[in-house]
This record gives structure tokens, C-alpha cells and sequence, in this order.
């Protein structure tokens, strides 16, 4: 088997590597190294190599962190690169600060140095190319048949004092999202009405977005723990106000031209602005971008016979009226009109033009003419946008599934709910651990209901025998229940060390359909 | 100093005139036509450093003359005199290269954009050079507009 692209591993180690060139080398696939990382290399490399797989050690102590992380978000929301599987390799000195955003930045699968290296390899292969790359036999406990409620890991995006948007992986199709909050530890709902729900991103790799209502205290239900204070939101973003105008604003850059991306990332990483980097957006896309972002800035490398043509900025000008307070400012780029004949044309003042294609020092002059002019003008306390890094970012929408069996290397569940392919779930049974979802079958011909295979990851040594001991018990000793009690009741039979935790909500619904 | 020679496209008669006589000052010669089978025999035989043409004519309309002239690799402004109902023409001209249009019959603005357009159609090289600071300025305009 081969795989027709080329494998990146951004680090130092060189066993590691070695490894990996091994493996590829057995499958006929091509292995690249970057020892180091300068900011834009990782797009260059992107641009210049077909990459289907890039590890990135984060053991490298050269290796910024923060920089990286953004640099991954800021590919993988660009069409052509989504196809990328983005693998985090840490260890236990990085354990904790790698947080959960990495994975709603664009990583998908992580691993624990030290483990099974071949195996991560088998996995990683196997996910791109949809084959079994492993005959590895792991204990399996079977036939569990027990409810468990999922989190799905999810961005929070922005916060404001009336709505929150989040963004996801899952499409959701209620007008309620079931999802916990935990900036506000003591709001205890577990629902939250969708205002507004758009297929696209707003500012991470993930391709739904959704403007969720805060439930406001209206005063006579002050004491429920399912309203939130006006106070309290308003409070918070004060506390938060010297980081609230900071990448809050957003800019997009409509261009085919690929080579702009390794400048226009550090553009992103300097400026105040999130810039949006795409190719081409449908109507409806550019439509759900414009109403959520409200993009300050718009750059449109103007196409004749492409997409990205007058028809298209005359549409998106329609769009840009119907929307209260927003006026952005519109660059057209390789324009044979003058700027004053657009304006007319497409009757929208706001309109610069240029004769030559976009390159990043224009785009970088108006962006800096206009943060100096304008931006730190508009700092408000009135939203907060969580940066890549802000582990606050991490949040789960829950999915209630039917767990069918468990190894230490997967878990198999049943979910009525379609489920996206590599989401990320985290479980908090019997430990925390995250599962990427690898595979998806019909229940049966006639059901709604699908299969799904997620294969546990980013486990260290240690944590990955109390698994396997867990898995050894429960296949002689099979749960009552997947409850809080009886899981630590097999924890304390195996003398581990090890409590699970008390703040995870349990759902163990009683004649839910998983039942039937 | 030279200004340059512009060309005025219009089936109506009067109006042409009418232009002739108001813009003889900002041209060193100007032409007229009316009709875009007659503009472009003018454009081929004459050199023109600026168009100034009714966008909706019966036979040939402004924007198939712009087609013709840009075809042919000619870059010259062109201005379109529009009126009601050529929002499609305009956006069509747009797409080939359009300077200005003006609204008729009040051409607010005429002879400023005349003039401009007539330096840049005899001065193109101009341009280039003029362009970055004329857009950093345009550009600070528009966000002062902003801010009103």
C-alpha cells in the first residue's frame, strides 16, 4: 500500500523520526523533517509538499507552543488543507500544558511518547487511507450495552454580554444545544437556545458555527442556578478587558493565490485582527461569514473568469447591506475598473482599488493604517474573544451514545445522532481520555442509528494500564451501570490509585431510545 | 501644455454638441460620434487619450465599443454617461475596464473627471508611480468616512 503524499514530522528527535521513515518507507510514502519551526514555515511546507500527515513534537524545546498552535489553525481552516492530519506528539513534561484547545485547533490525534510507536503509526495510516493498517488483538469487553453522555470537544468562541457563539465539528439540527459552560461554573443549565447557526467558521478549523443565547436573569428567578446575572457577564468581561480587543475584529482575504500564506500568517500572528484566508466561498458561505464575523477589512484578488468576480462582490455588497451596523471597507485587487466606477457600480462607497494582485506589504499597510486609526478606538469590554491557546476555549456539546465495547485502544458506541468523522470526544470514564472517531457504519438497514469506531489516544503508560486493567475487570465482571459509584468500586478492587471524577455530570437516561 | 484628445460617443445629437462646446477647453481636439460603429473607425484612425461614451446606444451599445477598444489591447479611460435602468451595462463595462460614470443629464463632476481622465490616457506611466500614495489617501479618506 502506498500513500500518494508525503509525511512531515516538525521536530528533533531523531529515533522518532528514524521510525517513522522506517514505516513509510515499508508502505512507499515519503517522510520529511524540519527540525525547527520559523514562523510560516509550517504553510511553505504545506505549499511546496503534498502532506497528508505532519507530527509536530512538542518535546522540541524549541518549539513555540502558541505560535504553532496558530499557525495549525490558521491552515487547517483553509479548504485544501483540512484533509491534513495534524498529530501532537508530547510527554509527560508537556502533559499539562498542552491542554484540550489543541484539539479545536486543527489536531486530531496526539501521542505520548514513550508508547507504542508503530502502533500511533498503524493508526495515523489507517485513518488517512480507510484501511486496518494493525492486527494488534487487545482485550475487549463486550456487549457493555450501557448509556454514556459524550462531550464533543468544542471552541468557545466569543463571549458577549446578551449571546456566545461556538463553534463545532457536529451539526446540530435542534434549536437547543446541550452543552456546559464552565467560564461560569454556576450556571447549571444544560441547554442553550441557538440564535442564529451558520456552516461556516468563524475563527477555528471546525465548519459549524452557532450564536447561542445567555440566559439572563430576568430578576424574579435570581436564584436559579439556571439563569446567569447581567452583573456576572458584565463582571467578567471586565475582568477580562485588556485581552477582549485583541483578535476580537476580523479581516478576510479572498484570494487564489496560495503563496500569499506564509506572510499573511504572521500578518495574522502580529496584528489584532484574525484575518480569513480563502480561495473561494460559496454565496451562502461568504453570506454566514459576513453576518457573524462582520469583517472589517475585505480583500478580493478579483477573478475574470473565476469565482471571486464582480457578480460575486456585487453579491456580497447585497449581503453587506442587509446586515445592521456593519460597513466594512472593500479592496478590490487586480481591477481594471477604477475605484470611483466601482463605487457606482456596485453603489457602496467604501470601496479601494487597485490594478495589481494582492501581495501581503499592501495588505499589511491598510491593516496597519487601520488598527492605528480605528481599532483601538472600538476597545470595548463589551465581548471577549478566546485566543487559540486559552484552555477556557475548550468546551463539550453532549451527545448521549450507547457504549458497545471498549479495549485500551478503542471504543465502539451506538449514536442516534450522525456524528462527524475525526471529531474529537472526550470521555471521563473510567479516567479522562480522548477518542478520535475513525469509523461509521448503519446500525442496521433500517435504522438511524450508526456505529462508531473511536480509536483512545494521548494516553501515557500509566493511565493506559488502568485501562487495560479496567477493561480485564469489567470482561469478567461486566458494570451494572456506567455510574460514578460502581466504576470506582472496580477501581478500588484493582488497588489503583486513581478516583474518578466528581464534577462530571453522569446521564444514565432511563428508557431512552439507546434502550430499545 | 498638451491635454490630450477625447472623443465623445452619443446618439444625441444636441447633447453632443452641447459637450463639444462645454469641454473645449480641457482638450487640445475633440471628436465626436454617434454611434459605436463611428467611435470605433475615430478610435482607429485618430489617437484618442479618452473616451467619453452614452453606455445605452441602439446597433453597438458604450460597452461593446469598450469590448472592441480593450481587445485590441487599447487601455484608455473610458467615462459612460448612464440613466435609468443600465445597472447591468455598467456592471458588464466594469468588467473591462470603466474610469467613471457619470449620471445623465446632470454629468456632476464632468470636467473633473475629464481632466483626470485625459492626464491619465496621456500620461498611463503615470500611474503606476502615482498609484501608491493617491490609494494610501483615497484609503485614509474612506475610514475618515468611517468615523463620521
Amino acid at each position: 500500500m502506498k500513500l500518494n503524499a508525503t509525511v512531515l514530522y516538525l521536530g528533533q528527535d531523531k529515533d522518532f523520526f528514524f521510525n517513522l521513515s522506517t514505516f513509510c518507507l515499508d508502505i512507499k510514502t515519503k517522510a520529511l523533517q524540519i527540525p525547527t519551526c520559523k514562523r510560516g514555515e509550517l504553510s511553505l511546507t504545506c505549499l511546496n509538499h503534498p502532506l497528508r500527515m505532519i507530527f509536530i513534537d512538542y518535546t522540541n524545546p524549541e518549539v513555540d507552543l502558541d505560535a504553532i498552535q496558530e499557525e495549525v489553525i490558521f491552515l487547517k481552516r483553509i479548504p485544501r488543507f483540512q484533509s491534513i492530519l495534524f498529530i501532537a506528539l508530547f510527554s509527560k513534561s508537556e502533559e499539562k500544558v498542552l491542554n484540550q484547545s489543541i484539539f479545536i485547533s486543527g489536531f486530531q490525534f496526539s501521542f505520548m511518547k514513550g508508547c507504542d510507536e508503530s502502533l500511533l503509526f498503524k493508526d495515523c495510516f489507517g485513518i488517512v487511507t480507510g484501511k486496518d493498517m494493525h492486527h494488534s488483538v487487545f482485550a475487549k469487553a463486550e456487549n457493555i450495552l450501557k448509556n454514556y453522555e459524550v462531550g464533543i470537544c468544542s471552541s468557545l468562541t466569543s463571549i458577549s454580554m446578551n449571546d456566545f457563539i461556538i463553534e463545532s465539528d457536529f451539526k446540530f439540527a435542534d434549536s437547543l444545544l446541550p452543552i456546559s459552560l464552565p467560564i461560569f461554573p454556576d450556571l447549571q443549565r444544560k441547554y442553550f437556545s441557538i440564535s442564529r447557526s451558520c456552516s461556516s467558521s468563524l475563527a477555528y478549523p471546525m465548519p459549524n458555527s452557532y450564536v447561542l443565547e445567555l440566559p439572563i436573569s430576568s430578576g424574579w428567578d435570581s436564584d436559579s442556578l439556571d439563569v446567569i446575572q447581567a452583573d456576572t457577564i458584565s463582571t467578567w468581561l471586565d475582568h477580562n478587558s485588556e485581552e477582549n480587543f485583541k483578535k476580537g475584529h476580523f479581516i478576510n482575504v479572498l484570494s487564489k493565490n496560495m503563496a500569499l500564506l506564509p506572510e499573511l500568517f504572521s500578518i495574522h500572528k502580529d496584528s489584532l485582527f484574525n484575518i480569513n484566508f480563502n480561495e473561494n466561498l460559496s454565496d451562502d458561505e461568504m453570506l454566514s461569514l459576513l453576518s457573524l464575523s462582520k469583517p472589517k477589512l475585505i480583500f478580493i484578488d478579483l477573478e475574470t473568469e473565476g469565482n471571486n468576480n464582480l457578480e460575486f462582490v456585487s453579491k456580497i455588497i447585497t449581503s453587506i447591506k442587509t446586515i445592521d451596523n456593519f460597513d466594512p471597507v472593500i479592496i478590490i485587487a487586480n481591477s481594471l475598473s477604477t475605484g470611483n466606477a466601482l463605487q457606482k457600480v456596485l453603489s457602496y462607497p467604501l470601496i479601494l482599488v487597485t490594478k495589481t494582485f494582492l501581495d501581503t506589504p499592501f495588505i499589511l499597510s491598510l491593516i496597519r493604517s487601520f488598527e492605528v486609526r480605528k481599532l483601538k478606538k472600538e476597545m470595548t469590554s463589551q465581548s471577549h474573544f478566546f485566543s487559540g491557546n486559552d484552555p477556557r476555549r475548550s468546551v463539550e456539546v453532549k451527545c448521549e451514545i450507547r457504549i458497545s465495547s471498549l479495549t485500551e485502544h478503542e471504543i465502539v458506541f451506538l449514536s442516534q445522532t450522525k456524528l462527524p468523522p475525526l471529531a474529537i470526544l472526550h470521555f471521563h470514564l473510567p479516567l479522562d481520555f480522548n477518542a478520535t472517531i475513525v469509523s461509521e457504519r448503519p446500525e442496521n438497514a433500517h435504522s438511524e442509528s450508526f456505529y462508531y469506531i473511536a480509536i483512545i489516544h494521548g494516553m501515557t503508560e500509566d493511565k493506559l494500564e488502568i485501562l487495560r486493567k479496567f477493561v480485564n475487570k469489567i470482561i469478567s465482571n461486566p458494570l451494572k451501570e456506567f455510574s460514578q459509584t460502581h466504576i470506582q468500586e472496580v477501581l478500588n478492587s484493582l488497588e489503583v490509585n486513581f478516583s474518578v471524577k466528581t464534577d462530571v455530570p453522569l446521564s444514565i437516561k432511563k428508557n431512552s431510545n439507546l434502550d430499545q | 501644455m498638451t491635454k490630450g484628445n477625447l472623443l465623445i460617443v452619443d446618439d444625441e445629437t444636441i447633447l453632443v454638441k452641447r459637450l463639444k462646446m462645454d469641454l473645449e477647453d480641457l482638450a487640445d481636439h475633440i471628436f465626436t460620434a454617434h454611434d459605436g460603429v463611428e467611435a470605433l473607425k475615430i478610435l482607429n484612425e485618430e489617437k484618442i487619450h479618452c473616451v467619453v461614451c452614452d453606455i445605452n446606444m441602439p446597433n453597438m451599445n458604450g460597452v461593446e465599443v469598450l469590448k472592441n477598444l480593450r481587445s485590441h489591447h487599447n487601455d484608455i479611460p473610458f467615462i459612460f454617461f448612464t440613466g435609468h435602468g443600465s445597472h447591468e451595462l455598467m456592471l458588464e463595462a466594469a468588467k473591462y475596464g470603466a474610469f467613471d460614470f457619470l449620471d445623465k443629464p446632470f454629468f456632476e463632476g464632468l470636467e473633473d473627471v475629464i481632466t483626470r481622465g485625459l492626464k491619465l490616457g496621456f500620461n498611463p506611466l503615470d500611474d503606476s508611480t502615482a498609484t501608491e500614495d493617491e490609494l494610501m489617501s483615497e484609503y485614509q479618506k474612506l475610514l475618515k468616512n468611517l468615523e463620521k
